[in-house]
């Protein structure tokens, strides 16, 4: 039992006798470990006593509260406090709209963050940073992106180099400009080679100096396109090979085409 | 009434470590075993709750010795255990007894008692800070739940905070009244 509605029911009911006698036992023990339990305890205990003084308790309740707490030891004391205690409250100049207490910052709260609950506020604070950070996050993809936008792109479309050996195939040529940032490699690709693409790009000496998963196909006029963005920089003047491969249903990669060129940097 | 055999300093430390290797928090436990076994014995019916927990505590510290090493589980449930063998205990006494004991022949009238209490507490209160004293005041004459979420809002903490603001108010207070009225008379 936690201190819930439920468990200010059953203490309440505990304290006039009203109680389920079958959770009596597990209840007692818990009130010799459980210091918040034996203070909500107190406190309600308080609060009926108040409201027997002050007449608000129901005909059962009353009969119930005189035969349970009136034969505890110091409960004639503690009605004889709270009566005298109500009396001196009714003496009080009490103001309806509290403008004699100080208003903290905090009314403006939800009730949940008032709360003294460290959990909550863990909670909280950490919802709070995660949302900082991911509006951090958001400006910084966003300005990236955009400085994407900004950089110099040369595009050029290829054509596939069936045969292997470089020095015997049709090449195709790259001229690329000085003061361009990114190259963008088109290739037609089949409607049977799937959605999803993946690209690695190798030296005439078969080393592998880029690659790119997740590569979606585009539909152009003339059929379907996948373009894979190579930064300029690591295209030295000389000849690669770019191959695609597509992602068969079963999700391995089949081979959907090599294509060769040469770089010749104007 | 029961005869009773103080609880030794070692027996103490005893219990103490039993109840936790820290001494803080064994103290912290210890408290509060004692006022639950207090309020227990009095929702139980029994006038001496507070001596009958003495006794508890008291037979328990004497056996620490015996069962430390063999108990497993929660001390609490041994406390239980205990506190309802000197509740039928203390039930059989009091079957036996047919006079009123002599400390309630003397009763202060019940009109001199509440002059005194008044007075007491109409002293204490003034010991409150003004802002205790407004919570007190709001909290008691405005008891609809509506206004006391409004009165909790207004402090910037929950209903459930302030519940326990109040209740340690109230606690002093008592304190202070009982003090006040065991001098017999307001300083």
């Amino acid at each position: 039992m936690r201190n819930s509605p439920k468990e200010h029911d059953y203490i309440r009911q505990y304290v006039l006798g009203t109680h389920d006698p079958e959770n009596e036992q597990r209840f007692e023990q818990r009130l010799l470990s459980d210091a918040k339990l034996l203070q909500e305890l107190s406190i309600i205990e308080n609060e009926v006593i108040y409201e027997y003084v002050s007449g608000t308790l129901s005909e059962s309740e009353k009969k119930a509260f005189e035969s349970r707490l009136l034969t505890a030891s110091q409960a004639e004391l503690k009605v004889q406090f709270f009566s005298t205690l109500k009396k001196q409250i009714k003496n009080l100049d009490v103001n309806a709209d509290y403008n004699r207490l100080p208003s903290s910052w905090k009314r403006f709260l939800p009730s949940f963050l008032r709360g003294e609950s460290s959990v909550l506020r863990i909670t909280f604070a950490t919802a709070s940073l995660l949302l900082v950070f991911g509006g951090a996050f958001a400006v910084f993809e966003t300005w990236r992106l955009s400085r994407e936008q900004e950089l110099a792109v040369f595009a050029i479309t290829l054509s596939q180099s069936p045969v292997r050996d470089l020095r015997d195939s049709e090449i195709n040529i790259v001229k690329l400009p000085n003061a361009i940032d990114v190259v963008e490699l088109q290739v037609q690709v089949s409607t049977n080679n799937g959605e999803d693409f993946r690209a690695l790009l190798f030296t005439d000496q078969g080393a592998g100096i880029y690659s790119e998963d997740n590569l979606k196909a585009e539909s152009i006029t003339t059929g379907r396109v996948v373009k894979v963005r190579v930064p300029s920089a690591i295209l030295t003047r000389g000849d690669y090979r770019l191959n695609i491969q597509g992602r068969a249903s079963a999700g391995n990669f089949d081979d959907a085409g090599t294509y060769s060129f040469r770089v010749v940097r104007q | 009434m029961t005869e009773k055999r103080e609880l030794t300093p070692d027996s103490f430390e005893d219990l103490l470590s039993w109840l936790h290797r820290d001494r803080e928090e064994a103290g912290r436990r210890y408290d509060t075993i004692h006022h639950g076994l207090a309020k227990i014995l009095a929702y139980w019916g029994c006038c001496e709750s507070e001596d009958l927990a003495d006794e508890t505590i008291n037979r328990v510290a004497r056996k620490v010795p015996q069962i430390r090493d063999k108990y497993q589980g929660d001390p609490a449930r041994y406390f239980f255990a205990v506190a309802k063998k000197v509740y039928r205990e203390y039930q059989r006494r009091i079957r036996k007894m047919t006079e009123l004991p002599d400390n309630l022949k003397a009763m202060p009238s019940p009109e001199i008692a509440d002059e005194l209490v008044y007075d007491c507490l109409e002293s204490c209160m003034k010991n409150l800070t003004p802002v205790q004293q407004e919570i007190m005041g709001c909290y008691y004459h405005l008891s609809a739940p509506a206004q006391r979420e409004s009165l909790a809002k207004r402090l910037g903490i929950t209903v459930g905070t302030l519940r326990v603001r109040v209740f340690r108010i109230v606690a002093n207070l008592e304190k202070c009244v009982s003090e006040c009225r065991d001098r017999g008379s307001v300083r």
